[in-house]
């Protein structure tokens, strides 16, 4: 069997020889680009994209290379695997190509590798003929691959890490030269990166790495995967010596905790110790963000963890009854370790208990898409992965599983998120350095522009000057609150809809704290809003209406508001509370993917599918710590 | 007779004998080293079934249509591949030999030199000039206008007679939109808006103008074309370049090969 697996191998790595491209353009620096004193632009960008170099990206039909995504993220032009002729109406200012480093380009390999040399191993031949037999072979080896990735099945030539190098230090090196070709300071920045995607049981912990770096240095050392350890304190190990050894520095970013099984954000290590200092100050150090929003569904909380907040359920159908794979089923018991604001609270009493917050992130949206295409826009989504492009006329309501159990439909996909970055210069170095110092924010698609600042001295007044006053005064999303000098912190707050999407309904603070006897909670406060509306005595606002024609797909801004600010503060502080603060805008009621789909090839959508939705955003928290 | 029967040219020159007879029999209906493509009305219904199967609806026309050129490619590439031996008669392989044809045809590109870009550059200029810049400033008037007061409006500030604070809705854009690339005011305004400003004149108040936001009276003061110049885009016209080069040598590739081939495809029903 190791003979055969070997076989495979080598017939795999040969099929890889990739033509001589020499690392001849040398890497461009970013010297000539002026950073501003402030970041006055946000920058978009999707950290987390799929090409036909991911094993299951290939194996669910996707032909589009790196320069594909490349060239579409820029702007350009592309037709989709399936012939669906895909553009942005505006390019994103940064991409990160995030393929699984697990068996990277495994399946693309498989499918070039001459049939001769795979005779004589069964395993590799059944589904090398499957996968060239039919798109719905492709399918089923896909669908095996996953399963066998979470049980621990797949084979040595699948796995084994040593004995796929030459094929996978060939391929990072190719891609590394395409990066590099793409990446141009100041106009549009392309990051080395990978996807760490350990997955024991079907529960996802997965994680995309990202470099600051050149691809030449990326290019040292291989992508790390969880072939080599399902432990993510390994990959903690390997960043921190990549960057003694290089200089470099890197980050992790975890998501889908929401299908985690409440795994991603546990109170025990990986192997169910309780979480000390230690591990707690190098996860804050490694992760400083998270994906909260993709396209497998939103992880900002869940109506069972807050049932007060009546916009709780948003992305969570089709997503919380299993785990990734769908393998395991997952109690509401487990849904605190896999959601973000409840995470942030576990932060606040892991810190009082061990005296760090390992949970001490900001938060992104990205989408995760597998067909090299990031296109989150709910008119024109792409689809998750090949064999849901746009061209399949019924995907919204097709079974659609990533492992083998049933249980899954199209519409529970959702045509989500992009990151938008706070950062002086569309370089590497500037929205790195802006996503370590957490300034950053979450969208489900729409690009709406949101400011986010406190302070403990801001007035009212402020909010004319609202950005100069709040650097000059305070901290942006993402920092700290100290050096207490009032009764309590006050916050400048505005967000201006995406023009080329809907009117806001509201801006909200998210506050979670933790009381004297170790307890936390949370509160939803509703600070600025459109039309004419009144907090009801249920402290609530009501609803700001729908305008929504599911047969035109249409919605109508005469409700809501293009611009909301203000100035809050926190009317319920007490300073002895450790505390959390962030801002979720929601805008007015929309239709979701599946409308516009149904309205393309005219059919009926199903009472189950969900049609209409508020697209919201999500800021990095603003942390008040009472020790200062 | 005995040894005869031992013996594997005999073998092999009975099957050979087997396959002329079925052929003989059978009609050579299906020659794979024939220079005849024949797509006929019952391949053009296999085609369309098969995307049915995948789509779960029926092709357009257009998509029958470019799904029969790649069949027809499939099957040049298929013959010249059994030309040059490639085969083992195995039928997965036939897809895969098509494949393989292609990638052979992927001759390596190397760096384009400075000439070699410049040259690229003024053969497809207008690629890369289709952006303007503008400098502008504008005026916005909020969502729900009437058309008479637009006018009104529009009128007093022709006329410079009217209070331009009066008619302003909060927006935090600034009035005064420098010199910029159309990249940069579609990032502020959206594209919508940006596109309107081509149709505008100069020098004078038009509108309003309609962004995400809502109405905008404007005013352009100045409007460039985007002269690209090579210093400037250079990265992107090398990948463009190479990008050409592969397609360009594929097509070549292709070209030449199905020249040799008379091609007759039935209506598309």
């Amino acid at each position: 069997m190791q003979k055969y697996n070997l076989l495979l191998t080598a017939a795999v790595s040969a099929a890889l020889m990739v033509t001589g491209c020499s690392q001849d353009e040398k890497a461009k620096d970013s010297s000539h680009i002026v950073n501003s004193k402030h970041p006055e632009e946000v920058f978009w960008g999707d950290t987390h994209v799929h090409t036909d170099n991911s094993i299951d990206a290939f194996g669910f039909g996707n032909r589009l290379d790196t320069e594909a995504a490349m060239r579409f993220a820029r702007g350009e032009k592309i037709t989709a695997t399936k012939g669906y002729e895909a553009q942005l109406s505006q390019p994103l200012d940064f991409i990160v190509i995030a393929d699984h480093a697990a068996a990277l380009g495994a399946t693309k390999a498989l499918y070039n590798a001459p049939r001769v040399a795979l005779l004589g191993n069964d395993f590799a031949l059944r589904w090398y003929d499957m996968m060239h037999e039919s798109e719905e072979g492709s399918l089923r080896v896909t669908a095996e691959l996953i399963d066998g990735a979470a049980k621990g099945t797949l084979p040595d030539s699948f796995t084994n890490q040593e004995a796929q190098a030459e094929r996978i230090g060939d391929l990072w090196k190719e891609h590394g030269n395409i990066v590099e070709r793409y990446n141009e300071p100041g106009k549009f920045t392309a990051f080395m990166g990978f996807e760490y995607t350990p997955m024991p049981g079907g529960d996802n912990l997965h994680r995309v790495v990202m470099f600051r770096d050149s691809a030449e240095k990326a290019n040292s050392v291989l992508p790390f995967s969880s072939q080599q350890s399902l432990d993510v304190e390994d990959l903690w190990a390997y960043m921190a010596a990549y960057e003694k050894n290089t200089g470099g520095q890197m980050l992790a970013i975890p998501h889908n905790s929401n299908v985690s099984n409440g795994r991603m954000f546990s109170m025990n290590k990986f192997d169910g110790s309780p979480i000390d200092a230690a591990y707690a100050k190098t996860r804050a150090l490694r992760e400083p963000i998270i994906e909260a929003t993709q396209i497998k569904g939103d992880s900002e909380t869940h109506p069972f963890l807050s049932p007060n907040d009546e916009f709780s359920a948003y992305g969570v159908a089709g997503w919380d009854k299993a785990n990734l794979s769908a393998g395991r089923d997952m109690k509401p018991s487990s849904y605190a370790g896999s959601y973000a604001r409840s995470a942030l609270k576990r932060g606040l009493e892991l810190e009082k208990k061990v005296g760090a917050n390992p949970y001490k992130f900001g938060m992104i949206g990205s989408s995760d898409t597998h067909t090299s295409l990031a296109d989150v826009r709910e008119k024109s989504f792409i689809g998750k992965h090949s064999a849901n492009e746009p061209t399949v006329k019924d995907r919204s309501t097709l079974p659609q599983n990533l492992g083998t159990r049933q249980g899954r439909f199209g519409w529970h996909y959702l045509s989500s998120g992009y990151a938008g970055v706070w950062a002086t210069s569309n370089t590497r170095e500037a929205i790195f350095d802006a996503m370590i110092r957490r300034e950053v924010y979450a969208t489900t698609g729409p690009r709406m522009k949101v400011r986010f600042f406190g302070g403990w001295d801001f007035s009212a007044d402020d909010v004319r000057d609202l950005v100069s006053k709040g650097y000059a005064q305070g901290v942006p999303m993402g920092g700290d609150l100290t050096d207490k000098s009032s009764d309590a912190p006050t916050f400048l707050i505005s967000a201006m809809m995406d023009p080329e999407s809907a009117n806001l309904d509201r801006i909200q603070v998210v506050k979670g704290w933790i009381n004297a006897d170790g307890s936390t909670q949370e509160k939803i406060f509703n600070v600025a809003w459109g039309g004419d509306r009144k907090i009801g005595n249920d402290g609530k606002l009501p609803a700001v209406g729908n305008t929504v024609d599911l047969a035109k797909g249409t919605w109508s801004n005469d409700i809501g508001a293009a611009e909301l600010m203000t100035f809050w503060q926190d009317p319920e502080f007490n300073a002895d509370d450790n505390a959390f603060y962030y801002v979720r805008v929601l805008e007015i009621p929309t239709p979701t993917w599946p409308v516009y789909d149904a309205i393309k090839y005219g059919f009926t959508l199903g009472d189950e599918v969900i049609k209409i939705q508020q697209e919201r955003a999500y800021t990095s928290p603003i942390w008040y710590n009472a020790k200062g | 007779m005995q040894k005869l029967l031992k013996e594997p040219l005999v073998h092999f020159l009975a099957g050979a004998m087997l396959i002329f007879a079925y052929f003989w029999a059978f009609g050579p209906s299906n020659d794979p080293l024939s220079y005849e493509i024949t797509i006929g009305a019952s391949d053009i219904d296999r085609i369309t079934a098969d995307s049915i199967r995948t789509s779960n609806r029926l092709p357009t026309h257009e998509e029958v249509s470019a799904l029969i050129d790649q069949a027809v490619k499939e099957e040049i590439y298929y013959r010249e591949a059994l030309r040059l031996g490639l085969d083992d008669g195995d039928a997965i392989i036939r897809r895969r030999l098509s494949n393989k044809m292609r990638s052979l045809n992927n001759s390596e590109i190397g760096t384009p030199s400075d000439a070699q870009l410049k040259q690229f550059l003024e053969k497809n200029v207008a690629q890369y000039s289709d952006q303007s810049r503008y400098a502008f400033d504008h005026i916005y008037i909020g969502r729900n206008t009437s058309s008479n007061q637009d006018k009104e409006w529009l009128k007093g500030l022709r006329d410079g007679n009217l209070n331009v604070d009066s008619i302003k809705a909060p927006l935090s854009i600034e009035d005064k939109q420098p010199l910029s690339d159309e990249s940069m005011i579609i990032r502020r305004f959206g594209s919508s808006f940006t596109d309107a400003l081509a149709g505008i004149k100069m020098n004078i108040w038009s509108g309003p103008i309609e962004s995400g936001f809502g109405q905008h009276f404007v005013y352009i003061h100045e409007r460039q074309n985007i002269t690209p110049k090579l210093d400037d885009i250079r990265q992107r016209l090398s990948n463009d370049w190479r990008t050409q080069q592969i397609a360009r040598s594929e097509k070549q590739i292709f070209d030449d090969l199905s020249k040799e081939y008379h091609i007759s495809i039935a209506p598309i029903k």
